[in-house]
């Protein structure tokens, strides 16, 4: 009878114990644990293929400025995105105009328009922060659950902006010369600041 | 665990046919933008119809245990919490979800994606962003600089410092000559910037994680007679440091906004006891960078 007992008794710390624990091999944790979200990767395909369609829908720095004018909160509600809640809001803008400063920071460009030129200035150094990401409204923040993969994604996309496109561009250009672009534009939606516009641009061509 | 369950089940039932609560958990009621926080929180609830109790964990994770228990078993349907520990905090957490209990985090991380049906946070890492900009246009891209760190433990202490180097450590002209913890304290930042300032006497400014140490490192300068030659950057939006940038004592500040992550909460939380269910693990809330010249827009944790 005692001998049936441990028997039991052994069956039973052997079940409890084989359910207990699990054994994976060193090199599959390993790999698991060092897998990482590839933000570059993330970020080439948001320029190249994500946001682009939405290029077409962007409004005019002109006409945003106006609508900005008569009706902000409209214009805020119908074209500004942002993936933080508050009061900072990113505008998907397109503008042609004619260079008419180049400096080590920014392009100045003079854009046409029914009244009286615009005056912008298109960041070619200081391209950081979100605005590439949010303006479109097409970067879905439920997809990640890691906040710095959602920091990740802006740094890598500014990157490429900053240290490809940019200085590619500013090979081809001198003052005078035409060109149209697609950019973000930062807005506080309660501190609302009409002039001295600075646009974090996406794409631009020599016209 | 079955006699647990069993409570849990009964006070799940008791809980349906009693008034409607909301508990508010707080890391500490000793710092004023926690106390805020917290009270936005409860104010927001109330509007929304429900009881609250706003629990103090002191900054310490067993009380805070404690804090959750006393929650679970009195029947709270929602807990607005703001974490003492990013790590430490999750079994809390975890804890009341297991309950039946949704948890909103305020301000604060918790190191697990799944424990906490939301997170609402301030977005340190790209107010730091902001900041880091100003800071490089206001020292022209060059000098040296010291960086004071708050507690090492907390995860804003790294995502503001993250947000300030992913852009400042691109200028190879600014030199970072001493990094610091000052554990967001004042008088230890005093302290700490008072024993740098022997080593790097010939510094142009000072990274704070936070104001309080941001007035700390001032006041360390101004004992050493350098407060006109060396720009001070905050983060917090603290009373004090409003009133130092209006007076050309402290550059700039990135304002965070606790009314609005105390509301989100409590609306997050009403909407999940009314049957939402698809929530973002994470939702930053937006940090604004202040300075002298906007700073007629805003007044301590947040806009006049």
């Amino acid at each position: 009878m005692k001998i049936v007992k441990i028997v039991v008794a052994s069956i039973a710390v052997l079940f409890i114990g084989y359910h207990s624990i699990e054994i994976k091999k060193l090199d599959e944790v390993k790999k698991a644990s060092t897998e990482t979200f590839d933000a570059l990767a993330f970020a080439h395909n948001f320029l190249e293929k994500t946001l682009p369609p939405s290029f077409s829908k962007a409004p005019s720095v002109a006409t945003l400025l106006a609508l900005l004018s008569k009706e902000p909160k409209k214009a805020f509600q119908e074209m500004s995105n942002a993936v933080a809640i508050g009061n900072i809001r990113y505008f998907l803008v397109k503008g042609e105009g004619q260079i008419t400063k180049i400096q080590d920071d920014e392009i100045q460009v003079l854009l046409p328009n029914q009244t009286q030129p615009i005056s912008v200035k298109l960041a070619t150094e200081f391209i950081y922060g979100n605005a590439i990401r949010d303006a479109a409204g097409v970067f879905d923040i439920k997809q990640f659950t890691n906040t710095s993969d959602i920091n990740n994604i802006s740094a890598e996309i500014n990157k490429i902006i900053r240290t490809e496109r940019v200085p590619a561009f500013k090979k081809q250009i001198k003052v005078g010369d035409s060109i149209q672009f697609v950019g973000a534009l930062e807005m506080n939606q309660e501190y609302l600041k009409l002039q001295n516009l600075e646009i974090l641009p996406i794409e631009f061509n020599k016209i | 665990m079955l006699l647990f369950l069993l409570t849990m089940a009964c006070q799940q039932k008791k809980t349906s046919e009693g008034p409607k609560k909301m508990a508010i958990v707080v890391s500490t009621l000793n710092n004023p933008w926690f106390v805020f926080l917290a009270e936005n929180a409860a104010a927001k609830a109330k509007e929304l119809g429900y009881e609250t109790k706003i629990f103090d964990s002191q900054n310490n994770t067993a009380l805070e245990s404690d804090h959750f228990e006393n929650a679970i078993v009195s029947g709270y349907q929602a807990i607005l919490f703001n974490p003492t520990d990013a790590d430490g905090s999750v079994v809390n957490v975890q804890k009341a979800k297991d309950a039946g209990i949704p948890v909103f985090c305020m301000d604060r991380e918790i190191n697990s994606a799944t424990a906490a049906t939301s997170q609402i946070l301030s977005d340190s890492f790209s107010g730091c962003v902001a900041i880091g900009k100003f800071f490089v246009q206001q020292l022209n891209k060059k000098g040296n600089y010291v960086e004071l760190l708050g507690l090492v433990g907390d995860n804003n202490t790294w995502a503001r410092s993250k947000g300030f180097h992913s852009l400042v450590d691109n200028y190879p002209n600014l030199k970072m000559v001493a990094q610091q913890s000052a554990d967001f304290d004042r008088n230890k930042a005093m302290e700490v910037m008072e024993s740098i300032l022997q080593a790097q006497p010939n510094i142009d400014a000072v990274f704070c994680g936070n104001d309080a140490m941001a007035m700390g490192a001032y006041q360390a300068l101004a004992g050493a007679g350098k407060a006109n030659k060396v720009k001070v950057f905050g983060f917090d939006g603290a009373d004090d440091v409003v009133g130092a940038i209006k007076d050309g004592k402290v550059a700039a500040t990135g304002m965070q906004f606790p009314k609005v992550m105390a509301q989100m909460a409590a609306v997050y939380a009403d909407e999940y006891l009314k049957g939402k269910r698809d929530f973002p693990a994470k939702i930053p809330v937006a940090v604004e960078l202040v300075t002298k010249e906007n700073i007629a827009h805003y007044t301590a944790f947040g806009k006049k």
